[in-house]
């Protein structure tokens, strides 16, 4: 039985119980549930091992197959997706709740807003001129994620999630396309010209 | 406030859950709900990080870029299924009744006594290890349920 091609079927199967289904089911979906909990907690900056790693993912397969977790599934075309979300939160509610750990760092990516001369695209954080030792730093960020949001004032929600997409979570403009379901050339335009507006809001207030 | 991934302007409202979030990425929505699940994420560090997750995992599986993971990872996942409680205690149980039946038949055949004896600890042996096999689930369920029970305060996404 390919999943690809039938997982409905398999779905249906492991919430019926079927092992026969439920050995597919973790042979195709183990890897990403796996790739998704490692990336949920590299991204939110946590320092874990590979202990923790198998922990939530032997939780998540439990929650999926005691707890009925699979029910709650309605787009079967998009069972990779949904468990990629089910596991990566997963991963920070074991930190969060069970070794009561907040996220060492919150994310902010702002990729591609400025690129060296050699083509190499630096983060906001790596372009602001002070060093992250100073003291302002942190206020520094934050002035400069405020410049972000009035950037985006006069976008729409979708064009808004398009930019922060893009600058905030480093997707490339065919997966942000794929994910909102817009074509790729707006995609392209609407993140271009929020960054040039951004950019120059960012050197009005010597940021940049 | 929830995670202040990026942005200094948090929605307040809740968060729609993961199944929601696929039928959004599948296009399984009427366009109201499309434009109020937009709404929402478009100032919401923790949704877009959820939709960042699920398109890249939907394309790593499809290009088959995502290395498979250890064997032990995936028996150990496997196993959830052979440990199903209802059929198993009713398995213990027939072990432990043919045990009974024959440790008594033992006694009252004499003459097959150590035939019988012997089929005894063979069936007891076979009961201990099924119920055993119970004890783990029952305990490792019971840990689950503890540990869903602390999440009572989270978001309902969040579950
Ligand atoms: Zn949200």
């Amino acid at each position: 039985m390919d999943p690809n091609e039938h997982p409905e079927e398999l779905i249906q199967g492991c919430i019926r119980k079927d092992r026969r289904s439920w050995d597919v089911f973790v042979e195709t979906y183990s890897r990403v549930v796996y790739w998704a909990i490692r990336d949920r907690l590299k991204r939110y900056g946590y320092d874990f091992s590979e202990e923790d790693v198998n922990d939530i993912h032997q939780d998540v397969f439990i929650a999926l197959w005691a707890s009925d977790r699979l029910k709650q599934l309605r787009e079967h075309g998009k069972a990779a997706g949904w468990l990629a979300m089910v596991a990566g939160n997963a991963a920070i509610d074991h930190f969060r709740k069970v070794k009561r750990q907040s996220p060492p760092n919150s994310i902010s990516i702002y990729e591609e807003i400025y690129r060296t001369g050699d083509g190499e695209s630096r983060t906001l954080e790596e372009v602001l001129p002070s060093g992250a030792d100073r003291p302002d730093r942190q206020a520094q960020l934050n002035e400069a994620r405020e410049e972000l949001e009035a950037a985006l004032d006069g976008l729409n929600p979708k064009e808004r999630m398009a930019v922060k997409l893009n600058l905030l979570h480093g997707m490339k403009h065919a997966e942000i396309a794929a994910a909102l379901k817009v074509p790729v050339n707006t995609v392209s335009t609407t993140i271009a010209r929020a960054k040039k507006n951004l950019k120059e809001k960012l050197e009005k207030k010597r940021l940049l | 406030m929830k995670e202040s991934i990026g942005s200094l302007h948090e929605v307040k409202t809740a968060c729609p859950d993961e199944a929601t979030l696929a039928e959004y990425a599948g296009g399984a929505m009427t366009q109201w709900q499309r434009e109020r699940l937009e709404e929402h994420a478009s100032a919401c560090a923790a949704c877009l990080e959820n939709i960042r997750a699920a398109q890249t995992a939907e394309r790593m599986l499809a290009e088959g870029a995502l290395a498979d993971t250890g064997e032990s990872l995936k028996n150990k996942a496997k196993g959830l299924a052979k440990m199903d409680t209802g059929k198993r205690r009713f398995r213990s149980y027939i072990w432990l009744a043919a045990t009974i039946a024959a440790f008594t038949l033992s006694f009252t055949v004499p003459k097959y006594f150590a035939q019988f004896l012997a089929a005894a600890v063979i069936l007891g042996l076979k009961w201990v290890s099924e119920s055993e096999g119970i004890r783990t689930l029952i305990v490792s369920m019971d840990a689950k349920r503890r540990h869903e029970e602390e999440h009572e305060e989270m978001p309902k996404w969040r579950r």
